[in-house]
């Protein structure tokens, strides 16, 4: 047979596949799209359900309310194992009650994450790092869900499986995954209601905190990390500075905030977060080898400290352990003047 | 005793084994007349293995390998061979910033980490702060989780 005789077939062919090609890639949506629905469909549904969090042999559980009124959120969710711990979120005001301890603390936060201010890090520089692929529909939680991947374009962040509900496009299930392959959590609903709005609304607000709970207020007090006399000489690529804060909290018996030693850089690519926990001097490194770097993980969080001079710098991110040793290596100390004058201009 | 002749059958055959047109179809192949063409096949091979007779259907000819289309192509898999390793091997684009490649401290799981411990702390405090247009509400219930270890 020569060429003469399969070359029409092959035109033919490509022929076919080109549409075929074109109708799957339309039907993956963009990222900024993705996003966007996410976030609408969980500012707008009411629900409750019992959420699993996995992460290798360790598994923990939550029951989850979840309200909306209008503009108002309201959250509870209760973890199910180890201490008994109770959070309630009033949209950036979240409180957390130990009721066993009648311990309370409560803060209101920049922000939680909430769309659009999530979306600090622009959808187009998102998509640069990460491409949304098709993922078979599975059931969840006794639901139809849609898969979806948001893949990364490089080994310096992690990718996520999705599924959402059909329906509702509430997220049923978050997978999150290394470059390697491996999965390093795992977030699922194992059931889940829509269908109970006002149940759900009374459980899901605050009530009175039980008498004789002690209760500490948290607050974030803003940061110039060049007046710290810091700067990051070249963040890891697609990740960029959201703010920096120092904790202040309440004494016990005080109405007066005492600041925290530490204060922390945050950045972010739009999914993944990286702080830089900054402990500016810190005569008291850790005991046996303090120039030693040390890692730790937890689920997909994973942690880098290493002494910087007299300081001591913890990265802690859902990010490889490269990423965040290189964010570490990249902070420079710069003198205090400079730094000022550099602020000024 | 089976009377056919060969010719017609096998002139048939042979030129539907050249994709010659036939005006009917293709005659029926029994145990003798395969036997037949076994044995002329046979002479046929021995007699051009001795030169003695020009082969009577020649092999389809095939390219020499220092023929220009066989360079071309060869050259044109050497290319894209080297493209692909420098793709794999080569500089990333600029303004990347190559993640340190060296031996980078084991990794303690921290799945039990006490909850007053400082490790404990740090990492509570990230997941509570950090952003995520994925964390709506799974990474607030995913942090309340983690912290109540």
């Amino acid at each position: 047979m020569n060429w003469r005789q399969w070359a029409p077939g092959l035109i033919v062919l490509g022929a076919l596949q080109a549409p075929l090609a074109w109708a799957q890639e339309a039907a993956v949506p963009a990222l900024h799209e993705v996003l966007a629905e996410l976030n609408r469909a969980s500012l707008g549904q009411s629900y409750q359900g019992t959420m699993v969090v996995s992460a290798g042999e360790h598994m923990m559980t939550a029951k989850v309310w979840h309200a909306c009124e209008g503009q108002q959120q309201h959250e509870r969710v209760e973890n199910l194992n180890g201490r008994k711990r109770i959070t309630w979120r009033h949209n950036d005001t979240v409180t957390t009650v130990w009721p066993n301890q009648r311990r309370a603390v409560s803060r209101r936060f920049v922000d939680l994450g909430m769309f659009p201010a999530a979306l600090q890090v622009p959808p187009q520089r998102m998509a640069q790092h990460y491409a949304v692929q098709p993922l078979p529909a599975q059931r969840v939680a006794g639901r139809q869900a849609k898969g979806l991947r948001l893949q990364a374009k490089d080994a310096h962040r992690f990718s996520y499986n999705l599924l959402v509900d059909a329906e509702t496009g509430v997220v049923l299930k978050l997978q999150t995954v290394a470059p390697n392959g491996a999965m390093l959590e795992q977030t699922a609903y194992s059931d889940i209601a829509f269908d109970n709005a006002l149940a759900t609304q009374a459980h899901a607000r605050l009530p009175p905190l039980p008498e004789g709970t002690v209760l500490t207020t948290e607050r974030s007090e803003p940061v110039d990390p060049a007046r710290m006399g810091w700067r990051l000489s070249q963040p890891v690529e697609g990740f960029q500075a959201l703010r920096a804060y120092r904790l202040a909290r309440t004494a016990p018996g005080s109405d007066a905030l005492v600041p925290a030693p530490v204060w922390q850089w945050l950045f972010s690519d739009g999914l993944a977060s990286i702080s830089l926990v900054i402990d500016q001097d810190n005569p008291n490194p850790p005991a046996g080898r303090p120039d030693q770097p040390v890692a730790v993980q937890q689920g997909a969080t994973f942690s880098y400290a290493q002494q910087v001079g007299a300081a001591r710098v913890t990265a802690v991110g859902e990010a490889p352990l490269p990423t965040l040793r290189a964010m570490v290596e990249a902070l420079q100390r710069v003198p205090l003047a400079a730094a000022s004058a550099g602020t000024l201009k | 005793m089976n009377q056919e002749t060969p010719t017609p059958t096998a002139m048939r055959w042979s030129a539907a084994w050249d994709n010659e047109p036939l005006d009917g179809p293709l005659p029926e192949v029994t145990q003798a007349s395969l036997q037949r063409w076994h044995a002329y096949a046979q002479i046929g091979q021995a007699m051009r293995r001795h030169h003695a007779l020009a082969p009577a259907a020649l092999p389809r000819p095939r390219h020499a390998a220092n023929a220009p289309r066989w360079w071309m192509a060869a050259m044109g898999s050497a290319a894209a061979l080297v493209w692909g390793v420098w793709l794999m091997l080569g500089p990333p684009p600029s303004g990347t910033v190559i993640v340190a490649q060296q031996a980078t401290p084991s990794v303690a799981p921290a799945t039990t980490v006490a909850e007053n411990s400082p490790w404990a702390g740090v990492l509570a405090e990230h997941r509570a702060v950090s952003p995520s247009a994925l964390r709506v509400p799974v990474g607030f219930v995913r942090n309340v989780a983690w912290s109540g270890q």
